[in-house]
């Protein structure tokens, strides 16, 4: 495994040339009446931490910028002929360091491979051809009904936008921005694929088939969290980057990115109600440690530690490795109108098959006593991963808040429901935290948004409450029109939990059974506030 | 000193006032500017035997005398109607009838449902309604690959201009071959795609208009998270996006029929209004704010359309009484006699006080295949209350009716998927 920093390319316009020329590269030579559109934006994003985090000690965060990071996005949209086009999406951000980031270095982030001290930037820098080239796909017709997507580009299944069920085809990047990003096509990992689809009129519907040859980079497979110590470090983890004793191992057979994977779905309409069915051969997207079936972290590589590594006699790293193992999905979505309600009711179901758990053995391997639950193995569940929604306008915020239309409401239920569950299974929602998975996990999230001023104002409030294991999060904003091509926002990302990792509890023995914490316990004060100015071209 | 009897000097004062006015009350000519500056000279002057006091509406006159509002008067000119249309029309007469209970018309097959509006019919409103609902003169597809909707304040100018198309497909009333495709449950069918600003760009709409009660099937495509998602069918009466008009406000009026409760007959009249309007009002590709938009004007409040031919139309009135949940307590409406063609709306709040004025400007083209269709070239909806207006402006150099090799399945659910981008 090697740290995740690239070579590095030249400067900013010579890569975004190098860009442009893979599409003209990728382009049909019919030249003639070829229409070459661009757009994209330009974005200053700043955050600070509005929380004293407790994970690093001698340190007051509050206050504290945690992001300064400068965005420009390219979009191009070459119509080579009346059939063949060709699109590329380009972007490339630049972070310079805060004084919080060059603590959480000093602290050891982003240090696997480099030392003692590494150097934080480069994961906020990323430079490398394949992350500025987000996408870069071909769409041309076969035959009549038949259309074909080639390249590097994004295949979104599913109905929910929150907790993906069915939305499992692409990884997703939390680690410079975690979980709060509306439009998560900035977080997801693009790859390359073909894809083919047929329209079936006949039935309302139609096919889509794709195909992942297996020539993604291994960064590009999985949701990469920020197991990095970076900002987005679950706590109480800042300043920690676990790849020093569990690296990525991309290569392991039980998750290999250099093997094919794929799907396929029907999508239709049946009466008022569209629907869709699919299969999905893919990577599962969190992150599983494979622990390591020694004790060679003590220093003792000829002891066994209890637990079983997969894929291989025994990992790479020292306690574990990070892997993503192939998973099966079938899934089901539904939505229709319902006039009686004057509301719209989506769900999916996503039917997961040996999806992946850490587990807690009754008497933990020595490793997870040392560093955290869950470095005593892998159990495979079925799960049912379901969600229902209910989208809503509500009228009356035109005469109580006076806004200028009805204030967009949804609400959605979602629940991870583990099959033939057992207690003593010991399954853990996540490695390095405490809480142990529940036959059902129960989120509810809601959205309301409201307009003023033609849209010049637009206020929203996303709020979410983890029903089962405790904690939620609310993130109330404001997005502003300052013109036609300039955009303002503001927003407030607050987080509480019932539980959170102490640390200080944590040592050896007893790292493996101090805590309780789940999702909002990983975001245990870190509130932010956050704002961008984005230029639009 | 001489002195007149004060009878006889009121005679004589009374006799110089109407040879004064017989005088200055004359024919104008083509070119004449209806303006602020002029209007109180030339209210009582004629063209083509109207009095411009007589062609403008109490709200019409108020906006030239308040807001700048310029009409540069042209002379009327026929629309022609296409043969096709006028026969299937015709042929309507006597065969038709408003199905409340289905809110269908029954024995409607295409053209206008009823081509003969009898002004002592109770139904009268209603059937010229329908006219409009069922009988345009829209071709069975209309594809226009750029219109943009200029949002404007009142007091500092436009303020966001985005861009996008939008494909327009009759599934009932067509005139060329079969005049029904698919079951007849679908009056038609609508694609949308915004193409810039660039937060707006691959956001896309698909809609399914029914031929009965039944409100629209409406999906959204949102680049911002790649995925389509079922919008709510009964937005019908809200805000289209962060514009001026709602749903119902498209063209001036877009619901089905039978959503509104009462329509009424409120008579016949001339007005000015652009029916053969100068092409285009909007260029794309320009720069400066004259060259872009050559029918506005770019001074407070930016949102008149004083540039083009204003022409005397005679309309019927139909005040149109919205349902209770309706943000208007009323629309009137000013439709062409001679075709379904509205050119002003009024729309009023619910205390009853004048909110809104939409006007629609049109003109006659020929559809690909010869088929005589009349277009919009621009309209805006003007929101009074808040000094805001939406003005909707077309790129008519690329407009496209009935084109060939077009079909009810290039414009389905997996079309706007496949648009995805």
């Amino acid at each position: 495994m090697t740290n995740r920093r690239r070579g590095k390319l030249p400067a900013l316009p010579a890569r975004l040339g190098l860009a442009l020329a893979l599409v003209a590269l990728a382009a049909p030579p019919q030249a003639a009446q070829a229409q070459l559109k661009m757009d994209g934006y330009l974005r200053q994003e700043l955050s600070w931490n509005m929380q004293d985090r407790v994970d690093t000690p001698d340190f007051n965060d509050r206050g504290k910028l945690s992001m300064a990071r400068t965005t420009a996005r390219l979009n191009l949209d070459w119509k080579a002929t009346d059939e063949v086009s060709v699109r590329a999406k380009l972007r490339a951000s630049q972070e310079v360091s805060t004084s919080f980031l060059r603590h959480l270095e000093k602290m050891g982030a982003n240090n696997f491979n480099s030392g003692a001290r590494g150097d934080i930037m480069d994961l906020y820098n990323r430079h490398d051809i394949g992350d500025v080239v987000r996408e870069l796909y071909v769409d041309f017709p076969v035959g009549e009904r038949s259309r074909v997507r080639f390249g590097k580009q994004q295949v979104v299944w599913g109905e929910t936008d929150f907790f993906a069920a069915n939305d499992l085809v692409h990884g997703f990047d939390y680690t410079w921005r975690s979980f709060l990003e509306p439009a998560n096509e900035e977080l997801r990992k693009p790859n390359i694929i073909v894809k083919l689809n047929v329209d079936v009129p006949e039935l309302d519907g139609g096919l889509e088939l794709f195909v992942r040859p297996g020539w993604d980079r291994k960064e590009d497979i999985g949701t990469e969290l920020d197991i990095y110590g970076g900002r987005w470090a679950g706590h109480p983890y800042s300043g920690v980057d676990f790849r020093n004793i569990d690296p990525y191992d991309h290569s392991n057979r039980k998750g290999d990115y250099r093997k094919p994977t794929g799907g396929v779905r029907w999508s239709g309409m049946a009466g008022d109600v569209n629907y869709s069915v699919s299969y999905l051969k893919t990577f599962w997207p969190t992150p599983i440690m494979n622990a390591s079936s020694t004790l060679k972290l003590f220093g003792m590589p000829d002891v066994p530690s209890g637990a079983k590594t997969l894929g291989r006699a025994d990992t790479r790293g020292l306690a574990g490795d990070v892997i993503y193992p192939f998973v099966d999905v079938f899934g089901v979505t539904a939505s229709g109108y319902a006039e009686w309600a004057d509301a719209v009711f989506s769900t999916e179901v996503a039917y997961i098959k040996d999806a992946p758990y850490q587990i807690l053995l009754p008497t933990p391997t020595l490793i997870s006593q040392a560093v955290a639950p869950g470095f005593d193995g892998v159990k495979r569940k079925d799960v049912i991963a379901w969600m229902v929604r209910m989208d809503k306008n509500l009228a009356f915020t035109q005469g109580l808040l006076g806004s200028e239309k009805p204030m967009f409401f949804s609400v959605q239920l979602f629940d991870k429901w583990v099959q033939n569950y057992r207690s003593n299974d010991g399954l853990l929602n996540s490695v390095g935290w405490g809480a142990r998975t529940k036959e059902h996990s129960f989120l509810l999230t809601s959205i309301f948004s409201l307009s003023y001023n033609n849209g010049r104002v637009k206020p929203e409030l996303v709020v979410g409450s983890d029903l089962t294991y405790g904690g939620g999060f609310a993130v109330p904003s404001v997005t502003m029109e300052l013109s036609k091509n300039l955009r303002w926002k503001v927003e407030y990302d607050k987080f509480w939990n019932d539980d959170w990792r102490d640390a200080r509890k944590c040592g050896f023995p007893n790292a493996a059974s101090c805590d309780r914490a789940s999702l909002f316990g990983y975001f245990h004060k870190r509130d932010q506030l956050y704002t961008s100015l984005t230029y639009l071209f | 000193m001489l002195t007149l009897h004060k009878p006889l000097l009121g005679a004589v004062a009374a006799a110089l006032l109407t040879t004064s006015l017989v005088v200055t009350a004359a024919e104008l000519s083509e070119g004449t500017v209806i303006s602020a500056e002029n209007i109180d000279r030339v209210i009582d002057d004629t063209f083509e035997g109207h009095t411009i006091a007589s062609l403008l509406t109490e709200r019409m006159e108020w906006r030239i005398r308040n807001n700048g509002w310029k009409l540069p008067l042209a002379k009327a000119k026929e629309i022609p109607l296409d043969p096709k249309w006028l026969e299937a029309s015709q042929a309507n007469a006597g065969q038709t009838a408003i199905n409340a209970a289905t809110c269908q018309v029954d024995g409607w097959g295409a053209g206008q449902p009823f081509p003969d509006i009898d002004m002592a019919d109770p139904q009268a409103a209603e059937k010229v309604i329908w006219n409009w609902h069922l009988g345009q003169l829209t071709g069975d597809v209309a594809y226009v690959p750029f219109f943009t909707q200029v949002l404007i304040d009142g007091n500092r100018g436009v303020h966001a201009e985005p861009v996008a198309e939008f494909t327009r497909y009759a599934m009932k009333g067509r005139l060329s071959g079969e005049p029904v495709e698919g079951d007849g449950s679908e009056r038609g069918r609508q694609l949308l795609y915004f193409k810039s600003p660039s937060d707006m760009k691959g956001l896309g709409t698909f809609t399914i208009m029914h031929d009965s009660a039944k409100v629209n099937d409406v999906w959204a495509y949102i680049p911002a998270v790649r995925r389509v998602r079922r919008l709510s069918g009964g937005a019908w009466m809200d805000p289209i996006g962060s514009s001026d008009q709602l749903q119902d406000d498209l063209e001036i009026f877009n619901a089905r029929p039978c959503w509104y409760p009462e329509y009424k007959m409120l008579g016949k009249r001339w007005v000015l209004a652009v029916a053969n309007s100068k092409t285009p009002l909007w260029n794309k590709n320009a720069r400066s704010f004259a060259e872009k938009y050559p029918v506005l004007e770019d001074q407070a409040p930016f949102w008149n359309m004083n540039n083009n031919h204003f022409e005397p139309r005679e309309v019927y009135i139909i005040e149109a009484i919205t349902p209770n949940e309706h943000p208007y307590s009323k629309k009137v409406l000013y439709v062409d006699t001679k075709y379904p063609r509205m050119y002003y709306g009024e729309a009023y709040n619910r205390r009853g006080e004048f909110w809104k004025f939409m006007e629609f400007h049109s003109y006659p083209a020929v559809a690909e295949d010869g088929f005589r269709d009349v277009r919009t070239s621009g309209g805006a909806i003007i929101d009074f209350q808040r000094n805001h207006a939406t003005v909707f402006l077309v790129d008519t150099d690329t407009w496209k009716t009935n084109l060939p090799g077009m079909s009810s399945e290039n414009l389905t659910l997996q079309t706007l998927q496949a648009a995805g981008r």
